[in-house]
């Protein structure tokens, strides 16, 4: 490596602090997409010709991170660091365009339901495209106004855009532990006009892979967000709590599990900057660089998360504590867009043994 | 020597061309042998320590982080570490740490005009072997408790004790020394930072022989050796802060990243020749260590922009660094040991004398005695639990 990395510019930091206070008070998607929207920072991917702030793929990270101290991951990563973007490089369709001012005002809300198989089945009929099938895991559908889905149709694949008050489509919420719920999307005879095919073919793969190396990096971000909330609250609770006549901190062998939490938090925070910076750059979005950034941000997920459940004690077992809370996000992060061991198969099936360095 | 590649390598514009030409000087100008030594995980001499230095010094490499009066380059953070990583890459020895990491550094810092002539030009060239006079039996990680005591005798002081771990000793022509010159109630505020003459009346060296059967440590006898106290470095009483600045230099640049990724090379190399690369248990084993050490690599670039303006105060940080760098290499040993199997164990000609060990310098057997030796990088340097302590203690502030 020869680039040195970047460290923040004065407009991140500025940018940090204006989300840190906007989204204070933020506790569930809908309070924190108001708040986004005050600040502006909605629609980051939209280019400044459209209106939009025009921002990369770096400020949407940080903005990834920045909620992600909250538990906020989810669905800021599907509308902002998926969807956004992978509209915006179609701002020349009129049906994608016409969508722009809705996003920046929070009244638009584009989820993405992309299956690793094709489970999608769409056919040309009169009225325009005729969609059926479902996709397990959706985010965002409890507030979106619309979803990309991608589809087969006429045996190559395709992107289409439905409004998600179609009618035959509907989905089934589960709760997880950050509250924002994923779904089961179902689509039933769903019917959109022609112009709801928003890509074909080599186009639509392409797009599709932007979106899940986006959507990997977004996660990651997201953890090192969760992580860097978890140090200050682990390193609070040993100067606070008191056992045997002393404060936690005391004790060395949990000032040395701290260390090594800020250590694995370094690594995880420098891993995001190269693999943000790598993606500008044009790295393949589905291959080994971004898997190697997801497994070992993983590995620093377990360890910061983990240790900082161990030195709250039972309470950091509980439902109702913060650690807790991030933890079990942290958790459901490491098994999305990428678990270690798909992420280490795919390594494996890559390598040929040549020296990697 | 070949001026035109000095002059170009003192020229070179951009990073690529840079590492091109050092890769020249490395490939072309330090002699095979000793870097197939290296490569092979096999003891180098004395003599290929001090001939790889010398090509280095000719070409003004030996010491490039030194203030540029004597010596120094002035590198970029960037640049300097593509440096380090080449010559760990391409199986340079590394320039002797005691001369030009330790008290380089320290006499550029700390040292008198006289000292500085004195000493630096001939320690950038290993014309000097330095070797350090630090810790002491009963003074390991609490290097404060050291009991070596200097006691005034007009001109000089009359050096006398025990010094442990002494690397490479049994070469050194000069030692630099912590000594106890006053036993005040604060340990720290009587400790002195002396250079001594290893040839002085008085100073006995015994090897101390490691699990790898090698002589690489020693203890240093010191029974009332005459040092002149214009060989004192620093203020008498005040040479805890001159140790502190030396230990904290000692710990960056201790990463060894270059190091770690020539020793996976070997893993994979030999992994194919042996056929245990069709293994994908052991496939994922070197793919973790080879995924951790680029995350080491992005986070010590990181650190590195970040501590850029502070000089002469390494980032805690760097803490990161040692911890995690040492891991890393004793995780590379550990594998470049799996690859050879029980080819691995060692055949020693006279099991009865220690002194007489290991003389299987046979691939296998060299991996074996490196994963052994290299059980000392997390001893070494402040040792892992020093740095976490460090690191709870200076950036959580627990």
């Amino acid at each position: 490596m020869t680039t040195p990395m970047k460290i923040p510019t004065i407009d991140h930091r500025m940018l940090e602090e204006s989300l840190e206070r906007a989204i204070r008070f933020a506790d569930d998607a809908a309070s924190t997409w108001s708040a986004l929207a005050g600040l502006g920072m909605l629609g980051m991917a939209i280019g400044t010709d459209q209106g939009g702030p025009g921002l990369a793929f770096g400020e949407i990270a940080l903005a990834a991170r920045v909620l992600g101290r909250r538990g906020l991951g989810v669905p800021y990563r599907v509308f902002e660091a998926q969807s956004v973007p992978l509209l915006a490089e179609l701002a020349g369709d009129p049906a994608v365009a016409r969508l722009f001012p809705g996003v920046l005002d929070s009244s638009v809300r584009v989820s993405l339901a992309a299956p690793s198989a094709t489970h999608i089945f769409a056919a040309v009929c009169k009225q325009g495209i005729r969609i059926d099938g479902q996709i397990p895991f959706v985010e965002g559908m409890a507030t979106a106004s619309h979803a990309i889905v991608a589809a087969e149709l006429d045996g190559d694949a395709a992107l289409l855009l439905v409004p998600s008050g179609a009618r035959g489509l509907s989905h089934r919420p589960y709760a997880v532990s950050r509250g924002d719920p994923l779904s089961d999307l179902v689509l039933s005879d769903v019917v959109v006009p022609s112009d709801a095919c928003i890509a074909r073919g080599e186009a639509a793969r392409t797009l599709l892979d932007g979106a899940h190396g986006r959507g990997v990096l977004a996660t990651c971000a997201a953890m090192v967000g969760a992580m860097e909330a978890l140090l200050p609250l682990t390193v609070d609770h040993l100067r606070t709590r008191r056992q045997f006549g002393r404060a936690l901190a005391e004790f060395q062998v949990l000032q040395h599990a701290a260390a090594d939490m800020f250590v694995e938090l370094e690594t995880a925070h420098a891993l995001l900057d190269y693999g943000c910076e790598q993606l500008v750059a044009g790295a393949p979005p589905r291959e080994g660089m971004v898997d190697m950034v997801k497994m070992r941000i993983n590995d620093a997920a377990r360890i910061v998360g983990e240790t900082a459940v161990q030195l709250h004690g039972g309470i950091g077992m509980t439902m109702e504590s913060a650690v807790g809370r991030l933890f079990a996000t942290l958790t459901e992060d490491r098994n999305s867009f990428g678990t270690s061991r798909a992420c280490m198969a795919r390594l494996i099936a890559a390598d040929r043994g040549a020296p990697q360095f | 020597m070949d001026k035109a590649l000095g002059r170009q390598l003192a020229e070179a514009e951009d990073d690529q061309s840079f590492r091109s030409l050092l890769r020249d000087v490395f490939r072309d100008r330090v002699p095979p042998d000793i870097r197939a030594k290296v490569s092979a995980g096999q003891p180098l001499s004395k003599e290929d320590i001090v001939t790889s230095q010398r090509v280095l010094n000719a070409y003004g490499i030996a010491v490039p982080h030194w203030p540029g009066a004597w010596g120094g380059r002035g590198w970029s953070p960037s640049r300097y570490s593509i440096f380090l990583e080449e010559l760990q890459f391409n199986a340079v020895p590394l320039p002797l740490q005691f001369n030009c990491f330790m008290i380089g550094p320290v006499l550029a810092a700390f040292g008198t005009e006289a000292q500085k002539h004195r000493f630096l030009a001939r320690a950038a060239n290993a014309d000097d072997w330095w070797c350090q006079g630090f810790s002491e039996p009963g003074a390991g990680s609490d290097l404060a408790a050291l009991s070596t005591r200097a006691i005034d005798d007009g001109d000089s002081f009359l050096v006398s004790g025990q010094k442990a771990w002494t690397t490479y000793g049994q070469y050194a022509d000069w030692m630099f020394c912590l000594v106890r010159t006053a036993a005040s109630g604060n340990r720290r505020d009587g400790i002195s930072f002396v250079l001594i003459d290893m040839r002085s009346q008085g100073i006995s060296v015994r090897p101390t022989i490691t699990l790898d059967g090698r002589h690489e440590v020693n203890e240093v006898f010191l029974d009332g050796v005459r040092v002149p106290k214009s060989n004192l470095v620093g203020e008498e009483n005040r040479g805890w802060d001159i140790a502190r600045f030396l230990l904290a230099n000692e710990r960056s640049g201790i990463a060894r990243i270059g190091l770690s990724k020539e020793k996976m090379a070997r893993v994979r190399r030999r992994a194919v020749e042996t056929g245990l690369w069709q293994d994908p248990v052991f496939q994922a084993a070197v793919l973790q260590v080879e995924v951790d050490i680029k995350a080491l690599e992005v986070t010590q670039l990181r650190i590195l922009n970040k501590a850029g303006a502070q000089d002469n105060q390494p980032d805690p940080a760097s803490s990161i660094l040692k911890l995690r760098g040492s891991q890393l290499q004793q995780r590379a040993a550990e594998l470049l040991m799996e690859v050879e199997g029980q080819s691995a164990i060692r055949v020693f000609d006279n099991i009865a004398d220690p002194a007489v060990a290991a003389t299987d310098e046979t691939a296998p057997a060299a991996a074996m005695n490196a994963y052994l030796n290299f059980r000392k990088v997390t001893i070494y340097g402040g040792s892992s639990e020093i740095q976490k302590g460090i690191i709870a203690r200076t950036i959580l502030n627990l």
